[in-house]
């Protein structure tokens, strides 16, 4: 179910390869989301200028990232979002967007000239709760959104982050989006940000969602509505399908960069402790192959699962599910108590 | 306010059918990739066999041990499981071989057979 994420491994030199970076292309946005781990709104003082995303976009090229997505805020509300798009093509890498759909049809012409591999497009629930969300008249624009990339063969995946707010929107979401010709991301809000954690899921809710997943993918053709969970979704289950994990990939297969210039393992984390340097004093290039950076996932010294996870049988592969949610509920890493296993295992299931 | 599982489940419209049918995808990943697996790697194990010792019938155990770690390989983590899965099948297949074989030799060469130890003994 969940997307597991490969690779993570180091070549015969000992340098780890790069496969995704998660680009905050600008803090700028026209919505002012209940759930934005970003808190998104004003651009940042000091975002990359076009020539240091060029340069951004050559380095990352250099080691060999496949895939560039670029995400905010709100990407399209920067002028040069398709000019370094362009880049991030010309130099052969895969590009997509994230985008909350409502100034989007503005740019379509654009989006399909510079060919993305896919946009995904944020729609959180049925009217109601999209808008309660998102803000009032979001909902029509991000369907609209939808509908006009679709029309024009621009592969789309619709993203929906699951709180208390809309989790019971999620059966009339499916009647919704089957048989459209997207795909459906589902994901679990985190308290960070601006999400307040009394809407997080509880663990019951969490896990029903989960099943939810594993039910439409079984019930309905993959072709139909091909609908995956996301990293929060794991692991090890015991009912669930695909549930094996091989550890957090932030810092192991996967970077995020921050509109002004910060590299992170992964944008989820939201926390300044965690930025291993800034693009305009060192090479993204220095600070991916450097042995000192992402030590929360690479060294073992500083990877001791959490109470959650000590003495578990998977935790020497799974070590300790996904940092973002473990950081968000517990403070600490390697310690995430949204685990199907442990679940499971406490439900007696 | 928290639902509680049950709660949840029904929001979502899931029944127990649908957790029953989850379940059962979880532990059949893919029935017919297992049986063609399972099939090529018996094959293999039986033609080992065969070009080892055609007389003595000892590819039915090369066989089910090929067929048990197509089972290891696609069902990971049913690791005691497919352990019990190769024994049983070991077994089985020893006990073919002693029925299947002239003269029955339990998939040993003819020399230490229970068989031609008694005929020795008897001669």
């Amino acid at each position: 179910m969940v997307f597991l994420a490969g690779g993570g491994k180091s070549d015969s030199k000992g340098k780890r390869s790069l496969t995704c970076a998660v680009w905050e292309f600008t803090l700028a946005c026209n919505l002012r989301c209940s759930h934005c781990g970003s808190s998104a709104g004003q651009a940042r003082s000091n975002e990359l200028d076009t020539k240091e995303c060029y340069r951004l976009c050559e380095e990352l090229a250099s080691l060999n990232c496949r895939d560039v997505s670029l995400m905010g805020g709100e990407p399209f509300l920067r002028r040069d979002c398709f000019s370094v798009a362009r880049c991030v093509k010309q130099l052969g890498m895969n590009l997509s967007f994230v985008s909350n759909g409502t100034v989007l049809e503005e740019y379509l012409d654009e989006i399909e000239r510079v060919e993305p591999k896919v946009v995904g497009i944020s729609l959180d629930g049925m009217k109601e709760n999209h808008e309660r969300i998102r803000g009032k008249d979001t909902w029509d624009k991000a369907v609209h959104a939808v509908e006009a990339l679709r029309n024009r063969g621009i592969q789309t995946t619709v993203i929906t982050t699951v709180s208390k707010v809309n989790f019971k929107d999620l059966p009339k979401m499916k009647d919704l989006l089957l048989k459209k010709g997207v795909n459906w991301q589902i994901q679990t809000a985190m308290p960070f940000g601006n999400f307040q954690k009394e809407f997080t899921l509880s663990k019951e809710e969490y896990y029903a969602t989960a099943l939810f997943i594993a039910k439409e993918r079984i019930r309905n053709k993959f072709e139909d509505l091909p609908v995956v969970g996301a990293h929060c979704y794991g692991y090890y289950s015991r009912v669930l399908p695909g549930c094996r994990w091989n550890g957090c990939q932030a810092g192991m297969s996967s970077i995020g960069i921050t509109s002004d210039g910060n590299i992170v393992g992964c944008l989820s984390m939201g926390n300044n402790r965690f930025i291993e340097g800034n693009v305009r004093e060192r090479s993204i290039i220095d600070m991916w192959n450097d042995s000192d950076t992402f030590g929360y996932n690479r060294k073992k010294e500083l990877m001791m699962p959490g109470s959650n996870c000590s003495g578990c049988r998977h935790e020497p592969e799974c070590k300790g599910g996904c940092n973002s949610v473990s950081y968000s509920l517990t403070g600490q890493f390697h310690n995430n108590p949204y685990c199907f296993f442990a679940i499971e295992r406490e439900q007696g299931i | 306010m928290n639902l509680s599982g049950a709660e949840a489940r029904q929001e979502l419209g899931i029944t127990d059918e649908d957790v029953a049918r989850i379940r059962r995808s979880e532990r059949n990943p893919n029935k017919l990739l297992l049986l063609l697996v399972g099939a090529l790697a018996s094959i293999v194990g039986f033609l080992l066999g065969y070009v080892l010792d055609m007389e003595n019938h000892i590819g039915y155990p090369y066989a089910s041990i090929g067929l048990g770690a197509s089972v290891v390989a696609l069902k990971r983590r049913r690791h005691w499981l497919a352990l019990i899965g190769i024994v049983v099948a070991a077994l089985v297949s020893f006990a073919i071989g002693a029925l299947v074989a002239d003269p029955p030799n339990y998939g040993l060469s003819p020399e230490y057979s229970v068989y031609s130890k008694s005929k020795m003994m008897r001669n």
